[in-house]
């Protein structure tokens, strides 16, 4: 199922915020509720004086004022303690409290009721000592005889709430409106935001769309992307690039394949075709032949060379590891190029520990000196010196060739590993040479599981270094050897 | 007719040399660029073979020089990649035609006579001069409807000297488009293969097809 980030986004915002607004109006609604209900008591309790100034003396032996109106009152009731009578009420034939009235007496009680007129109502209770309250006039106690207790009232005054309720039911409405309003409001600025910060995607998306495999040199570029986006887009370009970088190494790879193969076929062909284009003396055409098997076999090499590059990258050349003894690898593989190198008087240092043992492939180890050795003999400064040390560091050994080599510069040792390198497009007479070999020497290494470098040093100094891992200890070396002569 | 070659693949560069030295081309041969540039600056070429990828110098850059420097050599590049962009690019600056390796050898040296025709601005392969018809293509040569068997050597000069119908043409000029580089200025090879074409050629009795100009050199009439 498609989940839209837009619709979720506005789901999500659009609840919270509504059950905000729901949570504050509810607020404001129960705040405006106690504050009109609070005036209100207040009435009923200003309302207490008066009822108390209309009551008789004390002790109150008889209804005084039954059936006094009070204006803004509905109700009222008193009833002194000691007698248990109801000494005065309004209307005037109320003797009982009216229904609602169930709660505990104490100072300023306020309760719902419905008022014996049957309207919705609320009242006031308390139980009141007179004097308290009003001091009786001073002709008033002189009929007393002897210091007398005064006695308790409980007095209820109600009013009606009609008023109270609509006031309520308004307010309820406005606070509602505002709310709704507020929501409606809410919702459209939510919308908004929602949809122009998810606008940038659209266009990531046609752009995306856009991008073809002849075209890899395009980039993204969306100005204003919101700080989520950005980074994936970014991400987006280094992948492009990498894509770019791949494909266009793979382009050239091809490409100097078919040129690599074009030239000594077309020698072929050429060589043959004039030979055949009369009748000559049969040395001419042995000549030919000749001539044609040596391309033949250079082509053959060259097609060697490629389908080994092929099976590296594939990940089908899978080295078998062991400890082997590097220095009689390199003396071995220096006899065969020494009578070359003779010829360009080159001399050899092999400063190789005789005890060195590192883990690798025995068969790549080879080929990567014959490899590096064939160069240096080849491309060397005449008259100079190839030397091969050693280091151990971390439990890595470091193989370094240096030789000089003027023609070379820095840039060439960045390039010198990469396929169809060749520092001049110069091909040896039988274009046996086609800059393969330091690549397959690099893809060896890597296999191997160890790394490769080249550097220009002072004085025009190549330096070559493998690295390459240490064997664990001697005695996997000792196991092996006697393994292998036994 | 005198051709260069530049071309760095040594198998190629002796068999295309080879090939048009027995068609009856004078041929000078270049393994790398700056050879290439030294000999094409030096001679009088009817045609260049020009191989891109050269060691020293690589042949796109050979052309712009030689073409900055105002020669008008044909030029023939020879290319081992497919791309059109390469092409385009290199007979934008200035070749006159192209082969991609590997290429039938018949085809190059269709190409270059084709380049030769340009040069000296001919429609058709056959030329008419001084009563003798000559197949430029396949370089036979008829008086009538007799053929005229003549050596590659032969042919050359006659074509060469058919191609300038009119003109007096110095030995210097015949030996610069003939010969190559190698062979000896000062021997009067000119004059020796002037006699035999002559011998071939004459009809007994008429004025000579080849008239000689003291001191100037030769010329070939167009009419008998």
């Amino acid at each position: 199922m498609n989940c839209s980030l837009k619709s979720r986004l506005l789901v999500g915002l659009l609840a919270s915020l509504g059950l905000l607004l729901l949570a504050g109006s509810s607020v404001v609604f129960l705040l405006q509720r106690e504050l009109l209900y609070r005036q209100f008591d207040r009435r009923l309790h200003s309302a207490l004086p008066v009822v108390l100034r209309r009551l008789s003396p004390p002790p109150f032996q008889r209804p005084s004022i039954k059936g006094a109106a009070i204006p803004g009152i509905d109700f009222y009731w008193v009833r002194g303690e000691d007698s248990g009578q109801v000494i005065a009420s309004y209307p005037a034939d109320q003797v009982e409290l009216p229904a609602g009235h169930e709660v505990e007496l104490g100072p300023n009680v306020f309760f719902n009721l419905v008022l014996p007129d049957g309207r919705p109502g609320r009242a006031m209770i308390e139980r009141h000592e007179p004097r308290d309250v009003l001091p009786p006039p001073a002709e008033a106690l002189q009929p007393l005889q002897g210091p007398a207790r005064p006695p308790e009232l409980t007095i209820a005054i109600a009013a009606n709430t009609l008023e109270l309720r609509q006031t309520l039911q308004a307010r309820a409405l406005i606070i509602g409106l505002t709310a709704a309003i507020g929501m409606a409001l809410v919702t459209v600025i939510v919308f908004w935001v929602v949809h122009r910060s998810l606008l940038p995607l659209r266009p990531l998306t046609d752009e995306i769309a856009q991008l073809q495999m002849n075209r890899l040199d395009r980039r993204i570029h969306i100005p204003g992307l919101p700080a989520e986006i950005a980074p994936l887009v970014e991400r987006l370009n280094d992948l492009l690039q990498r894509l770019e970088e791949g494909f266009w190494r793979e382009k050239s790879f091809t490409a100097n394949a078919a040129h690599e193969l074009r030239t000594p076929i077309a020698g072929i062909r050429s060589t043959l075709e004039v030979a055949l284009s009369r009748q000559r003396p049969n040395e001419q055409y042995a000549q030919a032949i000749e001539k044609s098997f040596e391309v033949v076999l250079g082509l053959q090499r060259l097609i060697d060379s490629l389908l080994e590059l092929a099976r590296l990258d594939a990940d089908q050349v899978i080295p078998n590891l062991g400890p082997i003894e590097i220095w009689s690898i390199v003396e071995r593989q220096w006899n065969n190029v020494c009578e070359q190198a003779e010829q360009r008087r080159l001399r050899f240092v092999n400063r190789l520990p005789k005890d060195l043992v590192c883990s690798a492939d025995r068969s790549l180890v080879q080929r990567v000196v014959a490899n590096l050795l064939d160069n240096a003999v080849r491309y060397a400064d005449e008259g100079g010196s190839i030397s091969i040390n050693s280091s151990l560091e971390h439990s890595k050994v470091w193989v370094s060739m240096t030789n000089p080599a003027s023609e070379l510069t820095q840039e060439d040792t960045a390039r010198m590993f990469d396929r169809f390198w060749q520092k001049d497009v110069a091909r040896s007479s039988t274009g046996l040479h086609y800059g393969l070999g330091l690549s397959l020497v690099r893809r060896y290494v890597e296999v191997i599981g160890g790394s490769i470098r080249a550097e220009i040093a002072e004085k025009n100094m190549l330096t070559v270094r493998i690295q390459l891992p240490a064997c664990d200890s001697k005695t996997d070396l000792d196991n092996s050897l006697t393994g292998s002569s036994s | 007719m005198k051709a260069l070659i530049i071309e760095d693949f040594e198998p190629l560069r002796t068999s295309l040399s080879k090939g048009l030295q027995e068609n009856g081309f004078a041929v000078d041969a270049a393994a790398d660029g700056e050879e290439g540039l030294w000999y094409a600056k030096g001679g009088q070429y009817d045609a260049i073979i020009l191989d891109l990828m050269l060691p020293k110098l690589d042949g796109l850059t050979l052309l712009k020089k030689l073409r900055d420097e105002g020669s008008q050599h044909p030029v023939l590049i020879l290319t081992a990649r497919g791309e059109i962009s390469e092409r385009v690019k290199g007979l934008d600056l200035g070749a006159d035609d192209y082969l991609v390796k590997p290429f039938s050898f018949e085809e190059l040296l269709a190409r270059v006579r084709a380049l030769l025709r340009r040069r000296y601005q001919e429609r058709s392969p056959v030329i008419e001069v001084g009563g003798l018809r000559i197949d430029t293509a396949a370089q036979r040569v008829f008086r009538g409807a007799k053929e005229i068997r003549l050596t590659a050597r032969e042919y050359a000069l006659l074509e060469f000297l058919a191609r300038r119908t009119g003109e007096v043409v110095s030995r210097v000029d015949i030996w610069e488009h003939l010969y190559d580089f190698d062979s000896d200025r000062m021997s009067n090879v000119v004059d020796v293969y002037v006699g035999y074409l002559r011998r071939k050629l004459d009809v007994p009795g008429r004025k000579s097809t080849i008239e000689t100009l003291r001191g100037r050199g030769y010329r070939l009439e167009a009419e008998p």
